[in-house]
């Protein structure tokens, strides 16, 4: 991926981020006493909308997280075949969070 | 070959320096800078933010069943999870709020926004958590 599309990406997913983690924030911890209970969780991922925005969340976090952790790696890492093999970690770590995620979401 | 050398000593100050052939001390001592720090504080949370990622998506895997959340919604009333949720909540802010101002930064305002962001940006992140950690302190928020 070119170098300039993933810093735009790395920038929008953190303001995606920004205003998703407010939403988060205040839905589970300051909105309503029973937010955190096991039926109003259940009740909230059984709406399409809500789905949609924890998709998005998710799929934000994990390439925002990853792509900074790999930002800071590369800085500090300079072999390159540890590299090479690092980031196929990285995909496969990203892959298994987006999947994990999804599960949580729909199963 | 004398202008060559240089030596690495240990100065007076505590920092670094290099001793020049004309025995002047240039002093290589870090200044931490509050820019610097925020570019440390943005790292040092990012790297634990995204590591957390790890640990929440496991545990909400794990959560299937109504005895099983119950039983960790039991053990987020222990101190040391009130604890852990404040910092958690620093750490939100703090990289939250760092992040806007460099996103603001890099859209193109002039430089002399710079340090008035930085503080709107403390002074707002200081407000929220001390706002927003008053309900895991008494219980109200989880």
């Amino acid at each position: 991926m070119r170098a300039s599309l993933q810093w735009y990406l790395h920038r929008i997913t953190g303001v995606i981020l920004f205003f998703g983690l407010v939403t988060h924030m205040y839905i589970m911890h300051y909105c309503l006493p029973d937010a955190f209970s096991y039926e109003a969780v259940a009740e909230r991922l059984s709406d399409p909308r809500w789905i949609a925005f924890n998709f998005l969340f998710l799929i934000s976090i994990v390439y925002h997280g990853m792509t900074g952790l790999w930002g800071v790696l590369v800085e500090y890492l300079m072999d390159e075949a540890a590299l090479k093999v690092l980031k196929m970690a990285f995909y496969a770590l990203s892959l298994g969070l987006i999947l994990t995620g999804v599960y949580i979401l729909t199963v | 070959m004398q202008a060559c050398i240089s030596v690495l000593i240990e100065n007076s100050r505590g920092g670094c320096g290099i001793i020049n052939p004309d025995k002047e001390i240039i002093n290589m001592r870090y200044r931490l800078s509050w820019g610097m720090a925020a570019w440390l504080l943005h790292r040092l949370t990012g790297i634990c933010l995204t590591l957390y990622i790890f640990v929440h998506l496991y545990i909400l895997s794990h959560l299937k069943t109504p005895e099983k959340y119950e039983e960790l919604m039991g053990l987020m009333h222990l101190p040391i999870a009130k604890v852990f949720e404040i910092l958690l909540l620093a750490g939100v802010l703090a990289h939250g709020l760092n992040g806007m101002r460099l996103t603001i930064m890099e859209s193109g305002p002039n430089s002399t926004w710079q340090k008035p962001l930085l503080w709107a940006a403390a002074a707002a992140g200081l407000v929220l958590l001390v706002f927003g950690a008053i309900p895991f302190v008494t219980g109200g928020g989880q």
